[in-house]
């Protein structure tokens, strides 16, 4: 199995099998614009990176690297999508830190199913809940004056409950 | 006016001085102006006052700029406003470091001088939106557009360092964590629409708004709003400015488009209730025994924003009805499904007996009496979208419910007739667990 050796922004290197490198768009071109597939010893840089991001972004490509590619198919969208697999849970019990950096390192990566995955948990962490609550988890400052928070209450006030 | 001079300590030039007592006067003119003059008068001053700074120099502007803000934070704290001076004396000290010995010696100054500098002032407060001492006095008056004010917030102040949200953290205590603020704008897009999700849950787009300025610029986006729209009404979409309803409505937004206009409710389901009577059987023993039943029967209509629905009857209270019709793939036999379409205030449904897959197909293959005339039957309804008092389209009224039956290729079609006892009003009632969970995002 050909491997490639990834980078870390702290220079860690990773042996890593070329398929599940691949999941990543930023990796693929890469390899495919340079020439690198068959140079055995080519180290890929990742600098906006870090090895603990790394090895967890790996684990999950090493996870997922059987899926079926998603397709438009009408008949597949209706299977249910909305519970994350139970490992995909597992793998996404981290602090809200880690999150935002797997977030970051999805998209700089170009890993579409990890992208849609944290995007979709950090909106879960939002849904259905009040604005004190979604400041609480965040830790957002309250910048509104208070005529600018009831005006936008006031703005708001067609979806509210009675 | 044309040779100002550069020194910001003394512009006592003879040309600017007269130009100063200029928009003194007619501010003052209308300070003392009426509501319907004020924004006239507002303007001109405004014209005049950016005649006169193309001629100061750039060092000039920021001290009066500077000056400005500190003069509107000690106003603010004078009348007991602290906390909302604050910001205005962080944001002079950032302009001119030393603004407070800086103001101290123009207090000193002649006070000739030191008015036309407070005119200059309070002029350039008011022209840059900043505090305005007259209507923080007058109380809370509305801001027309909040997107716009928001967003110069959160260019001007420095607390959000370039980035669209402040931290509530401690800045003192070092933290190495990212925050939501480190998420560049389209991830956060990109999270609000998850949020949003197929199922259009725009309540809780609108609690996102009512976090911050900078969730309220996010959440306020108009391609989210647009994109809801399109989901909702589909091909008859339309734009801002044309519908199809016969008052000519505009829409100033896509979301006011999505609050305003007519169209089904998607995170609950309408429910009537019907009930009647019936006789029982006679006993033979007791002739005089007539027994009578009542009989009560829910209707569910549940819309999906995809354009499918689904309507069932059932004698479950409501309570334990609306989960029936909480999985859409796993529909239960006695539900009919189909497809709605709005046009203006109506909604039309077109719906079908659920196939139930498995032993019906088998017995197709079988070849039994008729396989094909099960599920040829189409019911078609047209329903009228009313508010109610408390909110909108929250009714849907009966106009049409017609049964299609196919039959030796032949369509015979009948009508039902609809008696308010028989087709109340259906209600509209929210149910949470609809959408507690994004299934996709908004696209």
């Amino acid at each position: 199995m050909p491997s490639i050796k990834l980078q870390s922004s702290d220079e860690e290197i990773f042996d890593t099998d070329i398929q599940i490198a691949k999941c990543s768009g930023t990796i693929k071109t890469m390899l495919e614009d340079c020439g690198m597939e068959d140079d055995e010893n080519a180290i890929v840089p990742l600098p906006n990176v870090n090895s603990t991001i790394l090895r967890k972004v790996l684990t999950w490509a090493h996870y997922h690297k059987d899926d079926p590619q998603p397709t438009e198919d009408d008949e597949s969208k209706e299977k249910r999508t909305d519970d994350i697999i139970s490992w995909d849970a597992d793998f996404l019990k981290v602090d809200q830190g880690t999150l935002f950096e797997l977030i970051l390192a999805a998209n700089y990566l170009d890993i579409k199913g990890l992208l849609e995955l944290t995007c979709k948990t950090v909106a879960n962490m939002i849904k259905g809940k009040t604005p004190e609550e979604i400041r609480k988890t965040f830790n957002i400052k309250k910048d509104f004056t208070p005529a600018e928070e009831e005006q936008v209450r006031k703005e708001n006030e067609w979806c509210e409950e009675k | 006016m044309s040779d100002v001079d550069s020194d910001g300590e003394a512009p006592g030039q003879e040309t600017g001085t007269s130009a100063l007592d200029e928009f003194r006067e007619s501010w003052q003119r209308e300070l003392q102006g009426h509501l319907t003059t004020e924004s006239r008068n507002r303007s001109e001053s405004g014209d005049r006052l950016k005649a006169a700074n193309s001629n100061l120099s750039e060092a000039d502007l920021l001290q009066a700029k500077a000056e400005s803000l500190y003069r509107t934070a000690v106003q603010l704290e004078q009348r007991g406003k602290v906390y909302d001076a604050l910001p205005f004396y962080r944001k002079a000290t950032q302009i001119v470091p030393d603004i407070e010995f800086k103001f101290y010696e123009q207090q000193k100054l002649s006070s000739d001088v030191n008015k036309k500098y407070h005119s200059l002032a309070s002029d350039l407060a008011k022209q840059l939106d900043l505090g305005q001492p007259e209507t923080s006095v007058g109380g809370e008056e509305a801001v027309d557009n909040l997107y716009d004010k928001f967003q110069m917030d959160l260019r001007q102040d420095s607390i959000y360092n370039g980035k669209m949200i402040a931290s509530s953290r401690d800045a003192s205590v070092l933290t190495t964590g990212l925050h939501f603020s480190d998420l560049p704008p389209e991830i956060v897009m990109r999270i609000l629409r998850w949020v949003v999700s197929a199922q259009l849950d725009m309540r809780s787009l609108e609690q996102c708004a009512a976090v911050s300025k900078g969730f309220y610029v996010y959440a306020r986006d108009e391609e989210l709003w647009r994109l809801a729209c399109v989901k909702v009404w589909g091909h008859n979409v339309g734009t801002l400015e044309a519908q199809d309803s016969d008052i000519s409505n505009v829409y100033y937004s896509w979301r006011d488009m999505f609050i305003r206009r007519e169209r089904v409710l998607f995170n609950g389901c309408y429910i009537s209730k019907t009930t009647y009577l019936r006789m029982g059987e006679n006993s033979f023993q007791d002739q005089f025994y007539r027994p009578v039943q009542l009989v009560e029967y829910y209707r569910y209509i549940r819309f999906m924003p995809d354009g499918k629905v689904l309507m069932m009857t059932s004698a479950d209270e409501p309570a334990q009805g609306v989960s029936k019709l909480k999985h859409l793939h796993n529909v239960r036999p006695e539900m009919l499904r189909g497809r709605y379409r709005l046009f203006g205030s109506t909604v039309t449904l077109v719906l079908q007996k659920s196939q139930a897959r498995g032993p019906g197909h088998m017995r197709q293959r079988r070849g039994s009496i008729m396989p094909l005339e099960e599920d040829s039957s189409q019911f078609l309804i047209e329903l009228r979208i009313t508010s109610s008092t408390k909110r909108r389209c929250t009714q849907l009224v009966w106009s049409h419910y017609t049964l299609v039956q196919k039959r030796n290729k032949v369509d015979t079609s009948s009508e039902f007739d609809l008696t308010e006892a028989k087709y109340p009003p259906l209600r509209f009632s929210t149910v949470k667990s609809y959408h507690l969970d994004a299934d996709a995002p908004l696209a």
